[in-house]
């Protein structure tokens, strides 16, 4: 599917911040528990680091602590937020949304709207895409976009297919009105045939908890994991990041009537460093118009996206005017495509 | 249809083309020892063979067929084409 933000509200990216756990798994902390290679992990993932949530710590503390920079750096008032949107695969409670924990101890106003998606590594365009719809739609004024990712608590960190790979973290969004389009163009796609191949198979109606769905088995590699851990086959991941992504990109570009060339910046899914690497080189996109950052992190998932795009910001890779363009890809299977111009300072409407 | 050697040496190309760390050696195609590959190098490799020879490898065809040893793998794809009556891409 694809969309053009040209009719209604121009809606922009006002502020990013992040916030990561303060516990910290090394490679060396990894490959002892888990046997994975510590020189794979650093040289092909391209990760020597990962943080991870304390025990206790969940999805809302470090969407609150993401947000609460947003505000101390940007000096916005918390009390014109009218709506929370909120992504993550592991929230708090199974119900309530953990959207409505974070209104109140954001204390944000109760005339805020508050909702949770579930999505994976496409969560940000996908966020945006709805954030932008309220903006634009005239229902919402100034919308805090969250990701919010806590893998850690689905990781078996005997499984070494996963182990070294994901990260906690959590990304907090201002999106606003803009008097020019900053949010361009999207492309989306789904596969749903693919639910497997990335999956957290108990916990749910489907299969729910029990004695039996806790117990760990092996696999005929070693890894031992439970029906209540991440799951993933990577040479599927794989080959379906090489079939959509590509595609996914230039028709997002195309609906905004952009070229490669145009761009600027091409924030991925920061998935790992090989596979990143290897569409790169595919794409033909020259590696200063691209960023890896996930050495100290790993794979945060939904929040991949935004934490990367801040690095960018922090590295004054983006400026004013610039194109940026945004992927993510993976669990569902999901993908999307968002084509963004960052924003100038006369673009925002005066509060 | 393409020789095995022609095959073979197409394989040689896709793995400079996607740098591969591990060269694939000329006398590879007698050798029956696997290649000292990390299994994302495969995997990427599996991606651009699939792509340029036409063809979908099972994860069974993997396993049983023993494609990390290039010499099955160079057999696997020579009777694929002889199958599908596709010649690999150039």
């Amino acid at each position: 599917m694809r969309y053009v933000t040209s009719k209604g509200t121009p809606v922009g990216i006002f502020a990013v911040e992040y916030y990561l756990p303060e516990k910290v798994l090394t490679s060396e902390d990894i490959a002892a528990v888990s046997g994975l290679d510590r020189s794979t992990m650093e040289t092909k993932l391209g990760i020597k680091s990962l943080h991870v949530c304390a025990e206790g710590e969940c999805a809302s503390d470090l969407a609150v602590a993401a947000s609460e920079r947003l505000f101390a750096s940007t000096g916005f008032p918390r009390q014109k937020v009218d709506g929370v949107v909120l992504c993550t695969q592991n929230p708090d409670y199974k119900l309530p949304a953990t959207a409505c924990l974070v209104q109140d101890r954001l204390r944000l106003s109760k005339g805020c709207m508050a909702l949770d998606i579930n999505q994976g590594c496409s969560g940000y365009p996908y966020g945006l895409a709805v954030g932008s719809s309220l903006l634009s739609s005239g229902i919402c004024q100034n919308v805090l976009l969250i990701m919010s990712e806590t893998y850690s608590k689905v990781v078996s960190y005997q499984d070494k297919t996963v182990c070294g790979l994901f990260g906690d973290g959590a990304a907090s969004t201002l999106l606003r009105p803009a008097s020019k389009a900053g949010l361009i163009s999207f492309h989306f796609g789904t596969d749903g045939s693919g639910f497997d191949r990335l999956i957290v198979p108990a916990g749910g109606s489907r299969i729910p908890s029990n004695q039996e769905t806790q117990v760990l088995t092996e696999d005929c590699n070693g890894n031992y994991r439970s029906l209540h851990h991440i799951r993933m086959h990577g040479r599927d991941i794989f080959e379906f990041m090489d079939r959509v992504v590509p595609a996914s990109v230039a028709s997002a570009l195309e609906t905004g009537g952009l070229t490669m060339d145009d761009v600027k910046l091409f924030v991925f899914h920061q998935a790992n460093k090989y596979m990143l690497e290897f569409l790169f080189r595919k794409m033909k996109i020259p590696s200063d118009r691209t960023i890896v950052h996930m050495e100290d992190i790993g794979n945060t998932v939904s929040a991949s996206i935004p934490i990367a795009l801040k690095r960018a910001l922090l590295q004054e890779r983006v400026q004013p005017g610039d194109v940026v363009v945004l992927c993510g890809f993976g669990v569902g299977l999901s993908w999307a495509t968002t084509v963004l111009r960052w924003c100038d300072r006369d673009d925002w409407a005066v509060l | 249809m393409e020789s095995e050697i022609d095959i073979f040496r197409k394989l040689q190309v896709i793995g400079r083309d996607i740098e591969l760390t591990y060269r694939i050696r000329d006398d590879e195609l007698n050798s029956e020892e696997p290649m000292n590959i990390d299994s994302l190098e495969f995997m990427s490799l599996l991606i651009e063979v699939q792509s340029r020879f036409g063809v979908k490898i099972s994860d069974e065809d993997v396993q049983h067929k023993r494609l990390t040893v290039m010499r099955n793998l160079v057999a696997y794809l020579f009777k694929s084409q002889a199958t599908t009556g596709h010649p690999p891409e150039t």
